[in-house]
C-alpha cells in the first residue's frame, strides 16, 4: 500500500490545501459581513496606565485611516490560531518537498486567506523563516554545507538592508506594500519556473574579492562520496544583489531563500548544496535583523506567530520523511501554481480590485 | 593541495562547530521557553494584557492601530509587562532573535584568536547591525 501512497500524496496535499484555503476565505468573508465593530478604549486605557513607561512610543502619524477599516471577526479567539496551526503544518510539508522556505508561501497565502493584517502576517512570516533557519543551521554548519566564510560578508549586507526594507515596509501604505508583494510573488513564481540550478558550476578563476574574503572551501558530497572543492567568482555582483535581496526580505517578511540560492549558485558559482545550506543559514541572520524591527513595532502577535512556527516546523519534519516517497517535481509545479494564484490575489487586493 | 589537506578541510572549522553548538542549544532553550509561555498564556494561567476574546477585533487592523487600541508598548516596553500572558511570550521570541548576536560575538573572539582579522571585523560589524535592529531605536513612521 505504501508503494502506491506516493502516487496519491501530492493530490491529497493539494486537496487539503485547497480545502483549507477555501474554508478560510469563506469564513473570513462571512465574518466581514456580519461583524460588528467594538471599541477597546477601556482595555487600552487600562493597559496604558499599567505600562508605566513604554520608552519609545511611536509618533502616531496618520493613525487608523478609514481606508484600513478592519473586518471584525466573530469566531472564537482560538479558531484562527488553530486553523493556522493545521494550515502551517500542511505548508511545512509542501515547502520541504518543493524545496522552498516556509516564508515565501506563508506571507502571500496567510495575508490572502486569513483575517490578519499584512503587518502581523509579515511579522509572523519572519519569525517562521527565522525559526526554521535556527533549527536547520547547526546541522548545516556541522556538515560544512553552510560555510561561514561565504555567509559572513553576504549576511552583513543582507541584514543591514533588511532593516531598511522592514522600516520601508512599515512606513509605506499597506496597499502599496500589498501590490509590491503581489508583483514580487509573481516574479518568484516565474523565477522558480525558469531557473535551472547548477549542481557544480564551473569556476575557472576566483576573483580578487572572493580570494580576499576567503570564499572557497571543500565539502564531502554524501550522495556520491566525492570531495568537492569550490570557489566563488563574480563576487562583487553577488554582494550587490544581496542589497536588493535584504530589502525585499525585510519589506515583505518573505525570508529570502528563493533569491539567495540562485545568486550564490548561478552567479557566484558555489555548488548547489553549499548554496542551499548557506542560504538557509543566512536566513537566521537576515531575518533576525528584520524580525527585531517588526517585533519592536508591535507587529508580532504571539497568539498567531507561535502556532505558525510550531505548525511549520512539525510539517517540515513530516515533509522530510515524506520526501523519500513523494514526487517532488509535481509538488514543485503545484507550489509554483499556488504562488501564481496567491501573487495575483495579493496584487488585486493591493490594487483594490 | 594534497589529499591530507583536503581531508582536513572537509571538516568544519572549530569556530564553525562552536557557532553550531551555541545555535543548537540556544534554539532548543528558546523553543522550550516559547512553548511554555504560550501554554501559560492560552490556558489562562497568566492573565494577558489584551483579553484573548478581544484579539480578533484587533488583528485585522494595522500594527499602529493595534498598539494604540491595546496599549501595546513599542521596543523593549514589553519587559515592564512581562508578567502578563501575552507579553511573556516575547521572552522566548526575543531569546531566539538574540541568539545570532551571541553566536557572532563568540565567533568574533574565535576569529581574533586565529588572527583572521577581516572576518573578525565583519563579525563585529554584524553584531553592531543586529544590536541596532534590536535596540528599538529604529522606528518607522507607521501607516
Amino acid at each position: 500500500m505504501l508503494n502506491n501512497f506516493h502516487r496519491f500524496l501530492p493530490l491529497f496535499l493539494s486537496a487539503v490545501l485547497l480545502i483549507v484555503l477555501s474554508n478560510a476565505n469563506l469564513c473570513f468573508a462571512d465574518n466581514a459581513k456580519d461583524g460588528t465593530a467594538q471599541t477597546l478604549e477601556q482595555t487600552a486605557a487600562h493597559n496604558a496606565a499599567e505600562a508605566q513607561a513604554p520608552a519609545a512610543q511611536a509618533p502616531a502619524a496618520g493613525a487608523g485611516t478609514a481606508a484600513e477599516a478592519p473586518a471584525v471577526d466573530t469566531h472564537p479567539w482560538w479558531f484562527w490560531p488553530t486553523s493556522l496551526l493545521f494550515f502551517c503544518f500542511i505548508l511545512g510539508i509542501i515547502a520541504v518537498m518543493a524545496g522552498v522556505g516556509g516564508g515565501v508561501l506563508f506571507v502571500p497565502l496567510v495575508s490572502g486567506f486569513f483575517p490578519f493584517h499584512l503587518d502581523f502576517v509579515r511579522g509572523a512570516g519572519l519569525m517562521v523563516a527565522l525559526a526554521g533557519a535556527l533549527a536547520a543551521g547547526p546541522g548545516l554548519l556541522r556538515r560544512n554545507f553552510a560555510n561561514l566564510r561565504l555567509a559572513l560578508p553576504v549576511a552583513l549586507i543582507a541584514s543591514a538592508c533588511a532593516i531598511v526594507g522592514a522600516m520601508l515596509g512599515l512606513a509605506l501604505p499597506t496597499t502599496i506594500v500589498q501590490t509590491c508583494l503581489g508583483v514580487t510573488i509573481l516574479g518568484i513564481a516565474v523565477l522558480l519556473l525558469l531557473s535551472k540550478n547548477s549542481v557544480r558550476p564551473v569556476v575557472n578563476k576566483q576573483d580578487a574579492i572572493g580570494m580576499a574574503l576567503g570564499m572557497q572551501g571543500v565539502f564531502l558530497d554524501p550522495s556520491t562520496g566525492e570531495v568537492v572543492e569550490w570557489k566563488t567568482h563574480r563576487t562583487l555582483a553577488g554582494l550587490l544583489l544581496f542589497i536588493a535581496i535584504g530589502i525585499m526580505a525585510g519589506m515583505f517578511g518573505l525570508g529570502a531563500g528563493w533569491a539567495n540560492v540562485p545568486v550564490l549558485n548561478l552567479l557566484m558559482g558555489a555548488p548547489l548544496k553549499v548554496a542551499v545550506g548557506t542560504s538557509k543559514f543566512l536566513l537566521s541572520i537576515t531575518d533576525t535583523s528584520a524580525a527585531w524591527v517588526y517585533m519592536n513595532q508591535g507587529c508580532v502577535i504571539p497568539l498567531m506567530a507561535v502556532p505558525s512556527i510550531v505548525g511549520l516546523m512539525l510539517g517540515s519534519v513530516v515533509g522530510v520523511r515524506l520526501l523519500a516517497i513523494a514526487k517532488p517535481k509535481f509538488i514543485r509545479y503545484m507550489v509554483i501554481g499556488v504562488l501564481f494564484f496567491s501573487g495575483a490575489k495579493a496584487l488585486l487586493k493591493g490594487l483594490g480590485i | 593541495m594534497n589529499e591530507r589537506n583536503l581531508t582536513q578541510e572537509i571538516k568544519a572549522s572549530p569556530a564553525q562547530i562552536r557557532y553550531a553548538n551555541t545555535l543548537f542549544y540556544g534554539a532548543l532553550i528558546g523553543f522550550v521557553i516559547m512553548l511554555v509561555t504560550y501554554s501559560l498564556y492560552v490556558f489562562g494561567i497568566l492573565t494577558p494584557l489584551i483579553p484573548l476574546e478581544e484579539l480578533p477585533k484587533l488583528w485585522g487592523q494595522s500594527a499602529q492601530a493595534y498598539r494604540e487600541a491595546g496599549g501595546i508598548p513599542q521596543g523593549w516596553g514589553w519587559l515592564a509587562l512581562v508578567s502578563r500572558g501575552d507579553m511573556s511570550n516575547f521572552i522566548g521570541i526575543a531569546f531566539l532573535a538574540s541568539l545570532t548576536i551571541v553566536c557572532f560575538l563568540q565567533l568574533a573572539v574565535n576569529l581574533a584568536k586565529t588572527k583572521q582579522w577581516i572576518m573578525m571585523v565583519i563579525a563585529l560589524l554584524e553584531v553592531l547591525v543586529l544590536c541596532l535592529a534590536a535596540s528599538g531605536i529604529l522606528v518607522s513612521g507607521g501607516h
